[in-house]
Formats: structure tokens, C-alpha cells, sequence
């Protein structure tokens, strides 16, 4: 019975969360960025790669 | 007379000329073939058309000081808040809206801030890589993207979203700074015994990376939506979200997920989310929780909550200067009746234009277990992250 309540409060939770995303969402006046997390390699420079970040191995 | 001035002058107006052209071609010779020294010589090439291969990679080191109550020392080490690592990234426009990728992505820690602790100080780990992404992905702009392979679980990160610009030193996982290290009860410490600070510390954050197939739908209005499923039969969904709001003057980030771990012996269920907001002016907030079930008789839901206030400012022209405070409190992780609290306090200094940034910090962690009285423990940290 536990893993039953503790998933529909699991779920009411989520749901308000979306709810709330999806308000946020819909203020068309919201130009989306892309994220990226801090433990992530960062876009932008680097040391010895320069301006793009990377080495670029192969591009056509 | 006339006729043989004119004669002379145009013979010497046609040597002027015919030295001019021998100058120009000379110039032209010697333009080729400094171009020619300087253009980089192809040491990697392709029969394919439309792709594109890069590496890129950095390095993540610090000096971690540490005071458990009844100890303290100083310690070189890998910062595991955002590890050293090395990430190859291939990719093929197979058709105009359909791209063919792979990513291999590796790190290499020697003495990780989530190992290295009171009873082994050096000489941990360094001696070979260890996976964190290796996988495939076919992308579609109008379809999405899926993923096979070990990678990110469309859960992992949903407890970590965060812009204030300090997360490489201080961010909800905040086991990462010194995780490794043991709380001590005036007796000597005994593995298995002592707990790790990484051991009742938790973000609760999703599934983490694993073995898995993913699907992330295209972004709508920011908002994007992903599901997994996990080899050995767990699986999580979760909503992404990231927008400016340039009228208001603020950014927000935020994520939110559901993942179950039963049938691979994590745990019943797990909810966690995080937000983030940065104003324009610098000030930023963030907030993080998330709760766990776990399906042992008599054993208490883990819950957290994690909080955050920031500045980011424009000091110096290198790059902005960031700095933070936090909160965070840990219930029942590792053991009902557990209450884990932990503050810091942090500063990053970017140099934008050279992919390095400067970062120093300190933290405080506190462990209240029914029957123990474990010390606190104090650390700070200074180090320095380098994209190379």
C-alpha cells in the first residue's frame, strides 16, 4: 500500500510542476536558451582550442 | 626630332612597366608561399562528406584543507564537481533534417574529492579512464533526438540546474566538494562504520548516467520532455525547461523528473526538480528538492531541499565574477533518522577568453544521528578549471 501512496504523491507533485512549466511556457514573450549544467564541459573558449572550444578533428 | 622623343619616351615608359610586372609577380610568389608554410597540414581526413569530428576536454584541480574536529590536512585533488575528463564528439548530416552522432566521453580523476579521505590521502585513482558517455544519437529536428548507449538517464541533472555561475565548486550535489571524507566521533574512524559525507548527502538527482535507450522530443517554447529506460528495467521521464523572459530581465532554467529504480535495487520511486532564475542585474536564486521511497519495512522516505542566492558581476574585463551562498538539509539518506545540514559560501573568477576559471570555497557539514554525536566537518577548497 506504501509504494502505491508514495507514487500517486510522486505523481500529484510532478504534475504540478508541469502544470507550472507549462504556464511559464506558454508567456510567449520567453526566447529559450539552451542550458548547460556546470559539471558539463562549458561552451565557449578554451585554453589552447581558441574561440570554438574544440579541436576540430574533421569538418566538411 | 619630335618623332624620336616620342620614341624614347614610350621605350622607357615600357621598361618602367615591364620592371613594375617583374616586382608584382615576384611579391605574388613569395605571398604563395608564406600561405603555403602557414596553412596547417591535414593529419586527419574523412571519405565522408557532411560530417564533423571534434575533441575537446578539461582540467579540474584543487587544494582541499579539511578539519573534521578531530583532524585536519591539506590535500591535492580533482575537483569531482565537475571532473577531469576528455570528450570526442562525431557527427553526420545524413539528410537535411536527420543527423547521425556519436559521443565518447571519459574522465580521469587522481584522488577525486568524492574518494580521497582522512585514512587514504594520496594515490587514488589517475591510472585509468572511466566511462561517463559512450553512446549514439540520431537526431531529428522535427522528431526529436534519441540516445543508445551509457550516457545521461533523461532524469540526471533535473536536481542540478543552476545559474549562478558557481556550480563548479558549490551547487545541490554538495557531496561533491569533499564527499569522500569521513564525520569522526572522537574514536577512531573505521570504514563501514563512519559515515561519508557522500553518504548522507544526496541530490536525489534522477538516475544518473547508465546503460540506457533515451528519447528527448524537440523543444517547444523551451520546454522539452525525455524518457528512459535503464538496462536491468528502471526508467524515469522528465520535463526540461529554459527560457529568457528579456522583458522581465530574467533567465529561468528548470527541470523536473520522475524515475523508478525497483527493479534494479535503487529504490520504489523518486520525484525531484530544481529551479533557477538570473536577473539582469546579477542577482540569481536557486532551488532544488526532491523525495525517494525505498522499499525496506520501517525505513523513512529521503527527502532534500537545497537553496541558493547569487551575484554575478562584471569586476574585472577577463569575465564575470560569481558568488554564492547555500543551504542544503539531507533527511534519511543513509539511514532513517539521519538529518544532514550543510552551508557555503563560494567566488569564481571566469577568464572567458581562455576558458579558465578561477574558483575558491568552504563549506560546512553537520550529521545529526540518534545515538551518535559525530563532529563536524569543515572544508574549503581553492582550484582552477581549464577547458583546453
Amino acid at each position: 500500500m506504501k509504494p502505491l501512496k508514495a507514487m500517486k504523491r510522486h505523481f500529484r507533485s510532478a504534475l504540478m510542476v508541469a502544470a507550472l512549466a507549462s504556464v511559464l511556457a506558454a508567456c510567449g514573450t520567453a526566447k529559450p536558451f539552451n542550458y548547460t549544467q556546470g559539471d558539463q564541459i562549458q561552451p565557449g573558449p578554451g585554453l589552447f582550442s581558441g574561440k570554438d572550444g574544440k579541436f576540430s578533428l574533421y569538418r566538411k | 626630332m619630335r618623332t624620336e622623343t616620342r620614341t624614347n619616351w614610350s621605350r622607357s615608359k615600357s621598361k618602367a612597366l615591364e620592371s613594375l610586372k617583374h616586382r608584382v609577380d615576384a611579391l605574388s610568389a613569395k605571398s604563395t608561399a608564406t600561405t603555403a608554410a602557414k596553412a596547417p597540414a591535414k593529419t586527419v581526413t574523412s571519405g565522408q562528406e557532411r560530417i564533423f569530428l571534434s575533441l575537446s576536454g578539461q582540467i579540474n584541480r584543487g587544494i582541499l584543507y579539511y578539519d573534521d574536529g578531530d583532524t585536519s590536512d591539506v590535500l591535492h585533488v580533482d575537483n569531482d564537481n565537475s571532473s577531469t575528463r576528455v570528450r570526442m564528439v562525431g557527427k553526420g548530416q545524413v539528410t537535411d533534417d536527420v543527423a547521425i552522432g556519436a559521443q565518447i566521453e571519459v574522465q580521469m580523476e587522481s584522488n577525486s574529492t568524492a574518494a580521497i579521505n582522512q585514512m587514504t590521502d594520496n594515490g587514488l585513482g589517475g591510472a585509468s579512464f572511466t566511462e561517463r558517455k559512450l553512446e549514439v544519437f540520431f537526431d531529428s529536428k522535427r522528431l526529436g533526438r534519441l540516445w543508445v548507449g551509457q550516457g545521461d538517464t533523461a532524469s540526471n541533472g533535473t536536481s542540478e540546474v543552476d545559474l549562478s555561475g558557481t556550480s563548479v565548486i558549490g551547487y545541490s550535489g554538495i557531496a561533491d566538494m569533499a564527499g569522500g571524507l569521513f564525520f569522526q566521533a572522537n574514536a577512531p574512524i573505521v570504514a563501514g562504520v563512519n559515515p561519508r559525507i557522500n553518504q548522507v548527502f544526496s541530490n536525489l538527482d534522477g538516475l544518473s548516467r547508465d546503460d540506457r535507450i533515451r528519447y528527448d522530443t524537440p523543444k517547444f517554447a523551451g520546454l522539452t520532455a525525455s524518457t528512459s529506460h535503464i538496462s536491468g528495467g528502471g526508467w524515469d521521464a522528465a520535463l526540461r525547461y529554459a527560457a529568457d523572459y528579456e522583458k522581465l530581465g530574467i533567465k529561468t532554467a528548470a527541470a523536473i523528473a520522475y524515475a523508478d529504480g525497483s527493479d534494479i535495487n535503487r529504490f520504489d520511486g523518486q520525484v525531484s526538480g530544481s529551479l533557477s532564475l538570473l536577473h539582469r542585474s546579477g542577482l540569481n536564486g536557486t532551488f532544488a528538492a526532491g523525495t525517494r521511497s525505498l522499499e525496506v519495512a520501517g525505513r523513512a522516505d529521503a527527502n532534500f531541499h537545497y537553496g541558493k542566492i547569487g551575484y554575478l558581476a562584471d569586476l574585472l574585463a577577463s569575465g564575470k565574477t560569481a558568488f554564492s551562498i547555500d543551504y542544503m538539509q539531507a533527511e534519511d539518506v543513509a539511514a532513517t533518522g539521519d538529518e544532514a545540514t550543510s552551508y557555503g559560501m563560494f567566488a569564481v573568477q571566469n577568464l572567458s577568453e581562455f576558458g579558465t576559471q578561477f574558483y575558491a570555497g568552504v563549506r560546512n557539514h553537520d550529521l545529526d544521528r540518534p545515538g551518535t554525536a559525530f563532529d563536524e566537518v569543515q572544508a574549503a577548497i581553492v582550484g582552477t578549471r581549464v577547458k583546453f
